[in-house]
């Protein structure tokens, strides 16, 4: 990705640090500003695991299954002309599936929450945090945190 | 069309044939929304492309943009379908910029909000079922369908869970297209409300027009909630998008 010579315009090329030492020069400045920088991560984190859950309706989760099990049902009818029988029996089946559907979400929810709690409370350790939202978190175990 | 706009909230989501096409008796034609899409697609082209063509080691900005893009797509499939699930990064990749790039396009006024229509949020969820079920198919063979019997279960209350879990299942499409939908919709139509509230309080005179600044600031309130809701919805899809391949890739190995 890297091998061009000249990537950040110093020509000659001689020192293929220099763009890295640069930006440490500029990091070191900015670390010696007098703003404070992990509360402000700390709740914007709180804020994203609620939004997150918001992301899912979970009313969404439960009525699909319920239309879903309802369709098999009344089309099961329709093909064994079998009054309204199966319509009943796969209605209660796709209720019990929205339950499952909606446990599975909150169980989601409730990972991404602690994933990101756990983001926020090694946040604190350091002085200084980059606006990381895209969750980098490669100090995780072996992930998979977000699984139903 | 502005005047259309002010009065009817709904308005926005009318898909309107630019350039009228036919394949047999098919209507194919060039509408509103396949323009907002093609704009989608040459947008995401032009931001990767030109976003990475200096290729420095230390980034700018918008190179740090496509980076993070890129590194926040490939931790979500990483941490949600594993190693072996980046053999599908490149369609969560595609899957996410496409649907946060018709989200935030959606954002510009008078623009046309393709993932606030049913269909198209549907096909892309039927496209990823139909993937998770190719995919598990191809690797597993038969004992792809051991997704719907949990391990651990007593023999005799199988009948009723195998039935549930295959609901369940079925269900995935519509529930993964109807947030999409609906969150998109929801909150376009509400910002136009709103708008329109503004509109008649400030017609109405007197004591209502000074009122307007109420609802005025609702939709600052408001669009500033739909940005976090485009990303928001864009992530949700992607990271459900990673789970159901999870699933066809691991099975139940790794509960």
């Amino acid at each position: 990705m890297v091998s061009g010579p000249s990537d950040q315009g110093n020509g000659q090329g001689n020192d293929p640090h220099a763009p890295l030492d640069a930006l440490g020069k500029r990091i070191d400045a900015m670390e010696n500003r007098p703003s404070v920088v992990a509360p402000k991560v700390k709740a914007r984190s709180a804020e994203d695991s609620s939004a997150f859950g918001r992301a899912f309706k979970l009313s969404t989760e439960f009525v699909a299954a319920v239309a879903i099990g309802g369709g098999m049902g009344y089309l099961g009818d329709r093909v064994f002309g079998s009054g309204p029988v199966l319509f009943l029996v796969f209605f209660v089946l796709g209720v019990g599936a929205g339950f499952l559907n909606v446990w599975r979400a909150a169980q989601l929810i409730n990972a991404r929450a602690a994933e990101l709690a756990k983001e926020a409370s090694a946040d604190q350790g350091l002085d200084f945090t980059c606006d990381d939202d895209d969750g980098d978190d490669d100090g995780r175990p072996k992930g998979r945190a977000g699984r139903p | 069309m502005f005047q259309q706009i002010a009065n009817d909230p709904l308005h926005q989501f009318q898909v309107n044939t630019i350039l009228p096409l036919k394949l047999g008796s098919w209507d194919i034609s060039f509408t509103n929304a396949s323009l907002w899409m093609v704009i989608a697609v040459l947008g995401v082209s032009l931001f990767l492309t030109l976003g990475i063509q200096r290729r420095a080691l230390v980034p700018r900005r918008w190179q740090l943009m496509v980076e993070m893009a890129y590194e926040f797509v490939a931790n979500t499939v990483r941490s949600n379908a594993g190693e072996e699930g980046m053999r599908f990064f490149p369609l969560v990749f595609t899957l996410f910029m496409f649907v946060l790039f018709c989200n935030l396009f959606g954002m510009i006024p008078y623009s046309f909000t393709v993932t606030s229509h049913i269909i198209v949020t549907f096909a892309m969820a039927m496209f990823v079922f139909l993937t998770v079920i190719l995919v598990g198919l191809m690797r597993h063979g038969l004992r792809f369908f051991k997704l719907f019997v949990p391990s651990g279960v007593p023999s005799w209350i199988l009948p009723l869970i195998v039935p549930i879990e295959l609901i369940s299942f079925l269900s995935r499409p519509v529930s993964l297209s109807v947030r999409l939908f609906a969150n998109m919709l929801a909150g376009h139509t509400m910002l136009k409300v709103f708008a329109g509230f503004v509109v008649s309080m400030m017609a109405a005179g007197g004591v209502f027009s000074v009122m307007s600044i109420g609802p005025m600031l609702g939709i600052v309130f408001v669009t500033g909630l739909e940005f976090l809701v485009a990303f928001l919805q864009a992530y949700v899809f992607a990271v459900l998008t990673c789970i159901y391949l999870n699933d066809a890739i691991h099975l139940h190995e790794d509960h």
